[in-house]
């Protein structure tokens, strides 16, 4: 018995380590029956913001939509045409809307597919006297002919890491790279 | 006295006469001489009778914009440039009404050039001015023709900290805004006045700086000079004018790769004024398409600048950042989209080396990196100095792409 525990005891630790720095576990839905060659020009709506920075919703948002035009996969409407359709069709709430609204948008700026996103972390996160920028946020991509979902994912990038939290380190990476980290993750899991 | 003492009396003049050319040419970047003596330079015939507008103040605080004009004039005179400014532009600003002095548009450049005699207005544009140890100064100049339309000739910028060369002992310090201030103006000036004899281009120094993330469209390689229109930029941060100040960079960059015609910024003012039209959030295809039309654009470009940052010197270094688009005034299609993000301390790995003390310089790196990766990496052309025949017809479009060198 004793030599089982002093076998298994490094197995154990190691899988204890695995599971406190938090193994990139990131859970994505895609809708199989939906055709995404198909899809060349995508509105992305305003992200919404549940930080503290004012501007976090929208540096993302920029940052999103320039890396998935970059991409060359589709074409993604430019928020100036965005922002007049949501004036036009008066919808109330951008970031959260109904399959309604989402058909109308579609429509309007002739494109095939809605994204629309939340920003749920952004910034500097604490752990005794380290620090470190991390970044939350998740997607979801709504088929404009019908507004249903087809494709939804979440990335966290940055934070705090083992070595720092035991160094007690301040830093990381800057935010606008931990940004570009985990909207890369998400069209990773777009174009999977 | 011998003859062994008078030559040697003779190397120390020699040495003394050396040691005060060196001092008063300046060994370094940081001390340069000030305004240079008029006397010997005499302006020649075929340079450009210029306006000097009042300086506008794009750097969100208080800036000593009378003694920065005044400097601005003497220098432009120092270096034989024919200037009309002061009182006489204010009065005939006065007679037509005329406020607005951030750009030229139609009507007032009718105004100058018929009440003043002009050919062309210098417009120009305080970006920093911190006179607090060590001073930080930021001017950008643009000479623009008092023609129908007006267009964009020359653009240039200077922007100085007095630490920026510090030199062995810190004997290289400009301490004194004063000493800064003639330096940065004397730049200016100088520029102007290469460009006026057709000796050099106007490119000020900074390092082009990458956008992280951009998109270029294929479209953007077809050959053929295109026409630019910078819309204004959105302002998203706290400091007043951040919008106009980036925007000037942007603009002159872009004249500078020689592969843009710029529109000049006082024309598209009064073209939205007139069409009411607003960018808050972006140019939509609408806006895109009646600028296009109505100022013969090809290209639109929507700014917005999230970062603009001058902290007090010694406190941190500045930041900025900056997200493009450029859209095609016929189609609506996007042709260009970036996010570009720089702080002052990127490039230092030890000792403060590299470091870049004002927002204005990192946003004339951003900027320069935007302008040459639209133009497809391209070299820019040779310069050359205004077209012939500038005098008797300002105003013809090769001249408008060309403060740098169109032919």
């Amino acid at each position: 018995m004793n030599r089982l525990l002093r076998r298994s005891t490094p197995l154990l630790l190691a899988a204890l380590v695995a599971s406190a720095t938090g193994c990139a576990s990131h859970k994505s839905y895609q809708n199989k029956n939906m055709d995404f060659g198909s899809i060349r020009a995508i509105a992305v709506l305003p992200f919404a913001n549940l930080t503290r920075d004012n501007l976090a919703a929208e540096r993302v948002r920029d940052v999103f939509s320039n890396m998935l035009l970059a991409s060359e996969a589709a074409y993604v409407i430019p928020p100036g045409e965005m922002n007049r359709a949501l004036a036009r069709l008066s919808i109330q709430n951008p970031t959260a809307p109904s399959a309604d609204e989402i058909v109308k948008i579609g429509g309007m700026l002739k494109a095939e597919a809605v994204i629309t996103g939340v920003v749920k972390e952004y910034g500097e996160v604490r752990g005794g006297s380290s620090t470190a920028n991390v970044v939350s946020l998740s997607a979801q991509m709504f088929e404009a002919g019908t507004g249903k979902v087809v494709w939804s994912g979440t990335s966290t990038k940055g934070g705090l890491s083992w070595g720092s939290r035991l160094l007690g380190t301040a830093g990381g990476d800057p935010v606008n790279d931990v940004t570009e980290q985990a909207c890369d993750d998400l069209l990773k899991q777009l174009f999977r | 006295m011998t003859s062994s003492s008078s030559s040697s009396g003779r190397r120390v003049a020699a040495l003394a006469s050396l040691a005060l050319a060196l001092s008063a040419t300046g060994c370094g970047g940081a001390s340069r001489t000030a305004i240079p003596d008029a006397t010997g330079a005499a302006p020649p015939p075929t340079r450009l009778r210029v306006a000097l507008y009042p300086p506008q103040n794009a750097s969100g605080r208080p800036a000593r914009v009378k003694e920065l004009e005044q400097g601005l004039e003497l220098a432009l005179r120092a270096r034989g440039v024919e200037v009309v400014a002061g009182d006489a532009v204010r009065r005939a600003l006065a007679a037509r009404r005329i406020r607005y002095t951030g750009g030229l548009d139609r009507e007032s450049a009718a105004a100058v050039r018929d009440g003043l005699g002009v050919e062309a207005v210098f417009i120009p544009t305080v970006l920093l001015d911190d006179p607090a140890y060590p001073p930080r100064l930021a001017v950008d100049g643009r000479l623009v023709s008092a023609a129908d339309p007006p267009a964009i000739l020359w653009e240039d910028g200077v922007a100085r900290g007095g630490a920026d060369y510090p030199g062995w002992f810190s004997q290289g310090i400009v301490s004194s805004i004063g000493a800064l201030q003639g330096q940065v103006l004397s730049d200016l000036a100088g520029s102007l006045s290469e460009w006026l004899d057709g000796k050099g281009a106007p490119r000020p120094g900074c390092d082009a700086i990458r956008p992280r993330i951009a998109y270029r469209s294929r479209k953007l390689d077809v050959a053929g000079l295109r026409t630019v229109a910078v819309l204004p930029f959105v302002n998203q941060t706290t400091r007043r004018n951040a919008g106009e100040a980036f925007e000037l960079q942007v603009l002159r960059e872009l004249v500078a790769t020689g592969q843009f015609k710029v529109v000049e910024p006082g024309n598209v003012r009064e073209r939205m004024l007139a069409g009411r039209i607003i960018v808050e959030g972006g140019a939509s295809l609408d806006a895109a398409r009646v600028m296009g039309e109505a100022l013969g654009a090809d290209v639109l470009l929507a700014g917005f600048v999230r970062d603009f940052q001058d902290p007090p010197a010694q406190s941190g270094p500045p930041q900025v950042e900056l997200g493009v688009q450029a859209i095609d005034g016929r189609t609506g299609d996007v042709l260009w989209w970036s996010s570009s993000r720089s702080r002052g301390d990127d490039g230092v790995f030890f000792w403060g080396i590299g470091r870049v003390s004002t927002a204005a310089e990192l946003a004339c790196g951003v900027s320069r990196g935007i302008a040459g990766r639209m133009a497809g990496d391209r070299p820019a052309p040779a310069p050359s100095g205004p077209p012939s025949g500038a005098r008797s017809a300002p105003a013809d479009d090769s001249r408008a792409a060309g403060g740098v060198g169109t032919p």
